[in-house]
């Protein structure tokens, strides 16, 4: 085994461990720890067994197996941010209604 | 329809907030709502003393949210029409007589103020470029015919002021608001004002490189809706 396949499992046990930790303390929802760790078993199974994206490249009709990967790693990053996006414009409209009820609170008036 | 109410979002005006205030009271306006937007001087403090009813946003949270804070509130307050103007000094406070009177005699829903239909504008060529482009973008994207597009002086009904959603906090509220105009069918009129230009006020307006933000924030919007 060449010594990044031993840094990528080592990292994703990393990863997994910490997705552990954070799920205990329920910071991290059940389902949130299981979509986790199963992108984290698949690095495993990659940095393992190399050939094995050489299967899932064929069915897409891509060239080499690493192609696939890197390939699938950019969409799902692009997608998780977007949805960041979409969190974080939420974020910023909820705190505009906190700060409109609280100014409205201080000016004292009931409103429904 | 006589109860008006003057909408002022204001950041970091104390230096020309209560001379606007004053300009106001002469003018005969006395319901003024200041929404002061988080700002870290003494904007709230001057503006209260000055008569105006103050709502202060703990955070900056920008002009449209500003905007909304300070109109939903003039219609809790039972506000026939409310009139929205900028806080710098910018605005001439003689002008609005002429911009409530289509609302007022139920010609127009809203009233947009326009510096390019008198053509004694003293608009900086940049900006005018700026403004004219966003007039024909509004054109197209919306349907809505205006001479200008980033004028901070209205004048709304209830209806009006009701059924416009303004949800962009930011700058982009002024494209948003009249992407609800199109909407939701109102009936609207551009009406000529002034708009003194000074430094101040230069410097506290929108940057260049801002409108090609409110842009693309416009597009964005467009598409994912």
């Amino acid at each position: 085994m060449e010594f990044i396949q031993i840094a990528g499992v080592v990292f994703a046990l990393f990863a997994i461990s910490r997705g552990y930790l954070k799920f205990r303390k329920k910071s991290l929802s059940l389902n949130g720890y299981l979509a986790w760790s199963a992108l984290w078993l698949g690095v495993i199974v990659i940095a393992v067994l190399p050939s094995s994206t050489g299967f899932l490249a064929g069915w897409l009709g891509i060239g080499r197996g690493i192609d696939v990967v890197v390939y699938l790693s950019i969409i799902l990053l692009y997608y998780l941010i977007f949805r960041v996006y979409l969190k974080l414009e939420e974020l910023r409209k909820d705190i505009t209604r906190l700060v409109r009820e609280i100014a409205y609170k201080r000016v004292g008036k009931k409103r429904k | 329809m006589k109860n008006i109410f003057v909408v002022i979002p204001a950041f970091n005006e104390e230096r020309k907030i209560e001379r606007v205030l004053q300009g106001l009271k002469e003018h005969g306006y006395s319901n003024i709502i200041v929404v002061d937007d988080g700002s870290s001087d003494n904007t709230s403090k001057i503006a209260k003393k000055a008569g105006a009813v103050v709502l202060r946003h703990v955070i900056n949270r920008g002009q449209g949210a500003a905007l909304k804070t300070g109109i939903d509130y003039a219609l809790e307050e039972g506000a026939d029409i409310i009139v929205t103007f900028d806080a710098d000094g910018q605005h001439n406070p003689a002008d609005l007589a002429a911009l409530i009177k289509p609302v007022k005699s139920g010609e127009a829903d809203i009233a947009l103020g326009s510096r390019f239909i008198k053509s004694d504008s003293n608009t900086p060529f940049v900006r005018k470029l700026f403004l004219k482009g966003g007039a024909i973008l509004f054109r197209v994207l919306y349907g809505i015919k205006l001479t200008d597009s980033h004028n901070g002086l209205r004048a709304m009904n209830r209806k009006a002021a009701s059924s416009i959603e303004i949800t962009c906090d930011d700058m982009a509220h002024a494209s948003e608001i009249v992407e609800e105009v199109a909407k939701h069918k109102l009936r609207y009129k551009e009406v000529p004002v002034t708009i003194t230009y000074t430094d101040y006020s230069l410097s506290k307006g929108q940057s260049t490189l801002n409108s090609i933000r409110i842009l693309s924030r416009m597009l964005l919007n467009k598409l994912l809706k």
